[in-house]
């Protein structure tokens, strides 16, 4: 079962990967993961660089060999299954095109591996066609910018009609208009296609923008899964909402809770605020400020504290306020332009805030 | 300091293009006497060559002998450079030592204990042990060169067509066979090249045979004639010709294949 | 869907039939030394005695000929050694310092010499340094000397020449393999901080190539100290090697056993020689400590 009870088309238990020599002195690459994904899914592993959500996807690739646990697709073990057996396609980082072959020839090479019945061309010409690159069918990679290169990829990958592609940060080579641009294509695609996609990524907007799941990685492990908004709203731990939103982590004592929220003491006052289900009157816990949350305001408004205005950055469409409390920094946004170094008063506002444990 | 850097390469290589170049000299000498000073231009010894049968038996002989040498060591070559950038090569210490033991080895004690073992088994000398002979020296020089153009291609190419439906040796021979064509030819050369100029293999294994080394070898302890001269400075432009066949071919394609690289 | 797993073929088992190759075509025939050195020969039939007896040990290991013999071959190699790493480091760097686009055209001219035939290299060096030969004939033309040199041919000078010769190609190519390694930042800031060029040397290039030292140190000994032509042809009656000596005792005199015994010992002390002396080299340069830690 996935995250929405559909019927689960990939999943995982167990899964490790250990590398290094001695069995000492082995790191584990993954480290005991688990996940169902659905079959018309765009799935994200998204995690800092080291997580394994490259190595997730190499084993389910075929790659790399799981070190225990297994993987199966369709309820079919994947087990001993050599890449080029598995209905799984991969999009590159590095495009990974050939390049003494020309575009079409890329894009026509499972299909000719398979001696398919068929009318070939045809299929090289639709599938061009589908990444925006048909005129480039008989250019050679190395004439190709790499945007083009990385349609191309894809276009490889997706004639070979895949029950799964996976794409290992496809766009991270590329300049931020052409990336912009390339997301909404490959959402696009996707929703046409209605195939799963896995893919990797580093970067928290970027899954954002395209997943309707998220598996967030640390250290070999899956640590938050859900869909983008409520990962958001309610992140698990400390780390994923620092990975994830930018926010100021405020330390906090849990004094009551109440099933979906907490009484919460901190430095910045007492509040009843949204918090995780995993936290009790004992547990290490923090405070999960956003920008969003917090609001210039008047002296004498209920719940005002008093800050230091320390950094102003110009956004273009707002200003960045970084100011001190105490020891804490925090940051919101204004739209009007402070001083560096004037007092002001702000306050929160808790149901734009989320308390949860401490830990990664 | 681009000066010091041009004098250095300069005198070293005038080094070592001397000895050659005094014998491309003097087989266009008009005197039989190999001696300084110059006496004046001539073809003669060049088309002496021409009826000299001895010479074109033996250059006959040499050729046929080299190219299986050199298809050999060049397809052996490939073998060991594919076992060395496999990443589940066991022992690899001790296969990289197997492979320098025929080139570090005092050439002549492992001829003789080649025939020696030829003559235990009751095998006798001649063509064939020359050839699998002359290959198992010239191994090391292939699967170094190999090996070092291997290493440097792109591992995703292949993880890419695998991922699309390649068999390993499709893989193979789609993807990695393409990029390393011009350097295979380039192996053949080598095994082509170094089994000419051999002589002390031949020396003990060849039997009757007789490749052209041997020859001038044994007129070489008689006299020194201008023929010889010419003899050997045909080979030296054979030599060269392969190698710079080899090396434009080559070099075409490692610029094609630079440029593709340089965007990926 | 069909996932039949399948047996993966692993492209290192390629190693095997080359293994098998050098190990049955090289090996085996020089480990055979071991077994035919104590057999025995029956000079009236001009048979092979398989027998026990270490008679051809003894016969080696107790006349000095034979280690004179096989002290020329240490100095062959420990001559050629130091005359090819110190022509060979400056070389290295030169090459190291050309653009891009020459050092390919660099490599192939650097090993073309190599391609020459054996014969052809020793009949060039009569041609240079005879008496008639190129060398004389400036120096007289120069009228630096009146006669003719006679040590330049059939002498230790020429067979040290034509091994320098030979071997020059591979140390230049150890070095300068292990020169390109060494980041350029380096030594730009060795001398940013007031190093002299030979100081630099010293300090950051001589320490970091030590490993390419060590692994030149060791080609060029065990090549120089195998050679026998050259030394021979050119040498004149100082160029005898053990080489000669095991080949005279195989073929003309049928001693089967003593040569295969002298054969043994001299791939023996010219391994063990190697090591030490490339070991040597890789601590004088010191390169040591910067290997240890790239293991550590």
């Amino acid at each position: 079962m996935t995250e929405n009870g559909a019927y689960s088309f990939l999943t995982a238990r167990g899964l490790c990967k250990a590398y290094g020599g001695k069995a000492s002195k082995r790191a584990m690459a993954v480290a005991g993961v688990d996940f169902d994904i659905g079959e018309r899914a765009f799935t994200t592993l998204l995690g800092p660089s080291g997580c394994g959500k490259t190595t997730i996807l190499r084993l389910i690739a075929g790659f790399e060999h799981p070190s225990a646990g297994e993987l199966r697709l369709e309820g079919v073990s994947l087990a001993g299954v050599p890449p080029e057996r598995r209905p799984v396609n991969t999009v590159f980082q590095s495009y990974a095109l050939f390049p003494h072959l020309s575009v079409a020839d890329n894009v026509a090479f499972s299909l000719k591996l398979r001696r398919s019945e068929g009318d070939i061309a045809r299929k090289v010409a639709g599938a061009l066609a589908a990444v925006h690159m048909a005129e480039y069918a008989d250019r050679f990679p190395h004439e190709l910018s790499g945007g083009q290169q990385q349609r191309v990829a894809v276009a490889r990958a997706m004639i070979a009609e895949p029950r799964l592609l996976l794409l290992d940060e496809p766009l991270s080579a590329l300049d931020r208009k052409m990336r912009l641009h390339l997301q909404g294509e490959l959402k696009d695609l996707q929703r046409r296609l209605g195939i799963a996609f896995v893919y990797v990524t580093h970067d928290q907007e970027e899954a954002f923008a395209l997943s309707d799941f998220i598996f967030v990685m640390n250290k070999g492990r899956i640590v938050q899964t859900g869909r983008p908004e409520d990962i958001y709203a309610r992140p698990v731990n400390t780390f994923v909402a620092d990975f994830i939103g930018g926010g100021v982590m405020v330390p906090a004592e849990v004094r009551q809770c109440a099933g979906a929220s907490a009484w919460i003491a901190t430095p910045l006052g007492l509040y009843e605020a949204p918090a995780s289900p995993a936290l009790n009157a004992a547990s290490q816990a923090a405070l999960v400020l956003r920008p969003e949350a917090l609001l210039s305001c008047a002296a004498s408004d209920a719940g005002a504290f008093a800050a230091v205005v320390s950094s102003v950055v110009f956004r273009g469409d707002r200003f960045t306020i970084g100011a001190e409390v105490g020891d804490l920094s925090l940051r919101f946004n204004s739209e009007v332009l402070l001083d560096v170094g004037a007092r002001i008063s702000l306050r929160l506002d808790p149901r734009k805030t989320f308390v949860t444990a401490v830990g990664d | 300091m681009n000066a010091s850097r041009n004098a250095i390469l300069i005198a070293v290589g005038v080094f070592l293009y001397l000895p050659i170049a005094i014998l491309a000299v003097f087989s266009f000498n008009a005197s039989p006497l190999m001696a300084f000073p110059l006496s004046g231009f001539t073809w003669d010894w060049y088309r002496h060559l021409a009826d000299n049968r001895e010479f074109q038996a033996g250059f006959v002989t040499s050729f046929l002998i080299a190219q299986p040498v050199g298809v050999m060591s060049a397809g052996l070559g490939l073998m060991a450079a594919l076992a060395l950038t496999s990443s589940r090569l066991r022992w690899r210490l001790g296969f990289i030592a197997l492979l320098l033991v025929p080139f570090l080895a005092p050439r002549t004690v492992l001829s003789i204990a080649q025939a020696m073992m030829i003559s235990r088994l009751g095998l006798d000398r001649g063509p064939v042990v020359l050839i699998i002979a002359q290959t198992i020296v010239i191994i090391p020089f292939t699967a170094a060169l190999l090996s070092s153009v291997l290493m440097r291609l792109d591992a995703r190419l292949e993880e890419a067509a695998r991922d699309l439906g390649a068999t390993p040796w499709e893989s193979f021979r789609l993807v990695v066979l393409p990029q390393i064509q011009s350097t295979l030819v380039a192996a053949y050369s080598i095994g082509v090249i170094l089994s000419l100029g051999d002589l002390t293999i031949a020396t003990f294994l060849s039997g009757r045979v007789q490749p052209l080394s041997l020859i001038v070898a044994s007129q070489f302890l008689r006299q020194l004639s201008p023929d010889l001269n010419a003899i050997q400075v045909v080979m030296l432009a054979l030599t060269a010709v392969i190698v710079a066949i080899t090396e434009i071919y080559g070099w075409r394609r490692r610029r094609r294949r630079e440029r593709l690289l340089e965007i990926a | 869907m069909r996932l039949l797993p399948t047996k993966p073929f692993s492209r290192a088992s390629l190693a095997a039939p080359v293994a098998a190759l050098i190990g049955l075509g090289a090996v085996v025939p020089m480990a055979m030394f071991l077994v035919i050195s104590v057999y025995s020969v029956d000079f009236d039939s001009y048979t092979l005695q398989p027998n026990f007896t270490m008679a051809s040990w003894r016969e080696v290991w107790t006349h000095a000929s034979y280690w004179i013999l096989i002290g020329k071959t240490l100095n062959n190699g420990l001559l050629a050694v130091v005359m090819t790493a110190i022509v060979g480091y400056p070389l290295a760097l030169a090459l190291s310092r050309l653009p891009k686009s020459a050092k390919g055209a660099a490599l192939v001219i650097l090993l073309t010499p190599l391609y020459t035939g054996e014969i052809v290299r020793v009949y060039a060096w009569r041609l240079v340094l005879g008496q008639d030969g190129l060398v004389n004939a400036l120096l007289m033309f120069a009228h630096v000397i009146s006669e003719p040199l006679r040590f330049l041919l059939f002498s230790p000078f020429a067979t040290h020449l034509a091994l320098f010769y030979d071997d020059l190609p591979f140390m230049a190519l150890a070095l300068w393999v292990a020169v390109e390694r060494v980041d350029s930042r380096l030594i730009e800031a060795a001398r940013d901080l007031g190093c002299r060029p030979t100081t630099a040397f010293r300090l950051v290039i001589l320490p970091l190539t030590g490993p390419g030292l060590a692994a030149g140190t060791f080609m060029v000994f065990a090549l120089a100290g195998g050679e026998a032509l050259a030394p021979n042809l050119l040498g004149g009656t100082t160029g005898a090697t053990p080489m000669t000596m095991i080949d005279n005792l195989f073929g003309t005199a049928f001693d089967w056993p003593t040569a295969s015994a002298l054969a043994l010992t001299l791939l023996l002390v010219l391994l063990f020689a190697a090591f030490l002396l490339s070991g040597l080299a890789l601590v004088l340069s010191g390169g040591l400590r910067p290997l240890r830690r790239s293991f550590a």
